[in-house]
């Protein structure tokens, strides 16, 4: 099986947004590499594909996915995953990452990314389906833990624990999105802080940023604004424990201009040099101390 | 599949949780959920305002100058009924809304305030099939070639293609006046009005052709025109088409003009 190959850039990258295709194609020299949403990206032919193969001839480019619906009680769509099979293929793509959510009922799609309990019974049945897209794509895959607004009783497991399994059981690597675990804090009232103890760090190959929208007492996770500071907190801590992984600024609605999203990466990328240096100063003295 | 442990919450019931919701009915699943900082209401209702948004969103940005006319808050009432009525089949958001030039039909026909705006169904068709054009396959230049190859027989048999953009519209409005005017921001900004006015349109839409940059184009066509490209759309072999649209100019008897549809990227291959 293809090991997801993104942990060879270790930089902060951009989730393209197509108002920014313009920007983003002359001054491409700016941006290490891309994230788009696979689920936009389907059609073989057309402008999408046009605009696709112009992206890809410029950028290392990783595909996020929000269709899979990997925690739906019915089987993976097959003919979806061809679909993901052959963009993956034929755009050398770096990494294919998911959610950890469902968003395909038995009757419909529902555009979101929707929670489930975490039990041993939906442990099997998720980690099955991981091994069924791994080994049907012949690579590894990234989960991402998502962002909640309920929770359900009776759960098996905490979140973390679930993941840690999921991982140990598939092999599959972790996309973490510390946006998401900020607004599970606020609105589940989770604890990220113990949370990055427990997630099996080493499997982390990726790291989400994302702006969320206030409500009276809760987060919406928008992705519409700039990182907020205390989860540009909970990124350093995170990076700390990590050393340096390829991070992604995420930015759906209300698009800002294209200098403000590299604002946004940038301050990503300070983050990441800066533990690239401890990184290499603490080797150093392993090495020479 | 059998995933519920006494007391725990299945992944059946969360699923059917999530469909009641969106259509409407929160008490499913709000029953199945424990407590949260933010309130279990709350939390139901973020998902419920968030999915629906992401629909209605969805139709907005396609019948974009139908809600320019409506106006926002009315038009995201009638998005919201919509999506309501018409769930979501496929998980690709470009292309939802098919139904909602029917929509508007019944829409206009029952409620009075919209009796003086009919031809929002004829537009909203107008805005689907430009939806349709932009989103379609790629075509490829007509094999001018391969055409000149073949002998009488086979070409009078061939059946032509037209581009996998191409979309015919008969409209009872002059739905592309109103179509421009409505994407001109000053209009909008300065309210001006514009002339409404029944008549019989035929319209082909597509992206020219196969050199362009998918640029979409809106193209009036006469009555005849429309005839010969709704009989190709029908697949009528080429004998029968030059049989029942050839038409006398300047005393001689012509077949339908298909260069002119060539050029223009509208018939775009043919089969055998």
């Amino acid at each position: 099986m293809k090991r997801s190959s993104l942990t060879a850039v270790k930089s902060a990258g951009l989730g393209f947004r197509m108002p920014h295709f313009a920007d983003i194609m002359n001054r491409r020299d700016e941006v290490p590499w891309i994230e788009l949403l696979l689920d936009n990206w389907l059609c073989e032919d057309g402008i999408v594909a046009d605009r696709l193969e112009r992206l890809i001839n410029l950028f290392p480019v990783t595909f996020h996915g929000v269709g899979l619906s990997i925690a739906s009680s019915s089987p993976i769509d097959e003919d979806y995953l061809q679909q993901v099979k052959s963009l993956l293929d034929k755009s050398d793509a770096l990494v294919y990452s998911e959610h950890l959510s469902f968003s395909r009922t038995g009757s419909q799609f529902i555009p979101d990314l929707l929670p489930f309990p975490f039990t041993s019974k939906t442990l099997e049945h998720v980690a099955n389906k991981i091994d069924f897209v791994q080994s049907f794509l012949n690579r590894q895959m990234l989960i991402e833990n998502v962002s909640a607004y309920i929770d359900f009783p009776n759960n098996d497991f905490s979140e973390e624990d679930f993941i840690t399994d999921l991982v140990k059981r598939t092999g599959c690597g972790l996309l973490l999105d510390v946006n998401n675990m900020y607004v599970n804090q606020v609105n589940l009232g989770r604890d990220a802080e113990k949370a990055l103890k427990h997630l099996p760090l080493d499997a982390v190959q990726e790291v989400h940023l994302g702006g969320h929208e206030a409500g009276e007492g809760f987060l919406i996770d928008a992705h519409n604004n700039k990182v907020c500071p205390e989860v540009w907190d909970i990124y350093r801590r995170t990076i700390n424990l990590t050393g340096p992984v390829a991070s992604l600024i995420e930015w759906d609605n209300d698009i800002p201009t294209f200098d403000v999203l590299l604002g946004e990466q940038q301050t990503a990328q300070e983050i990441l040099d800066t533990a690239q240096s401890e990184h290499s100063l603490v080797s150093s003295e392993i090495n020479y101390g | 599949m059998d995933d519920k442990p006494s007391g725990s919450i299945s992944l059946r019931e969360t699923e059917d949780a999530f469909d009641a919701l969106m259509q409407g009915e929160a008490s499913e699943l709000s029953n199945i959920l424990k407590d949260t900082p933010i309130g279990q209401s709350v939390g139901v209702n973020v998902y419920r305002q968030t999915s629906m948004s992401a629909l209605v969103n969805a139709i907005k940005e396609t019948f974009e100058t139908c809600q320019h006319i409506l106006g926002e808050d009315y038009f995201d009432q009638c998005a919201t009924s919509f999506c309501q009525l018409y769930p979501l089949f496929h998980n690709d958001l470009n292309v939802y809304g098919s139904d909602f030039p029917g929509f508007m039909i019944e829409l206009v026909e029952t409620r009075d305030e919209l009796a003086s705006l009919k031809f929002l169904c004829d537009l909203s068709s107008l805005e689907w099939a430009l939806n349709e054009a932009f989103f379609s396959d790629k075509k490829h230049a007509f094999d001018v070639e391969k055409f000149g190859q073949l002998n009488d027989e086979q070409r009078g048999k061939l059946i032509l293609k037209l581009g996998p953009d191409v979309r015919l519209l008969h409209s009872h409005y002059n739905v592309k006046d109103i179509y421009t005017f409505h994407k001109q921001e000053e209009n909008i900004l300065n309210e001006r009005s514009f002339d409404v006015i029944l008549e019989e349109d035929f319209y082909v839409i597509h992206r020219g052709s196969a050199a362009t940059n998918f640029e979409l184009f809106i193209d009036q066509v006469d009555a005849y025109d429309f005839s010969v490209l709704s009989a190709i759309k029908d697949e009528c072999c080429f004998n029968d088409l030059c049989q029942n649209f050839a038409r006398e100019i300047d005393g001689v008897m012509q077949p339908p003009p298909f260069g002119d549809y060539i050029s223009k990227g509208i018939i775009s291959d043919f089969v055998l």
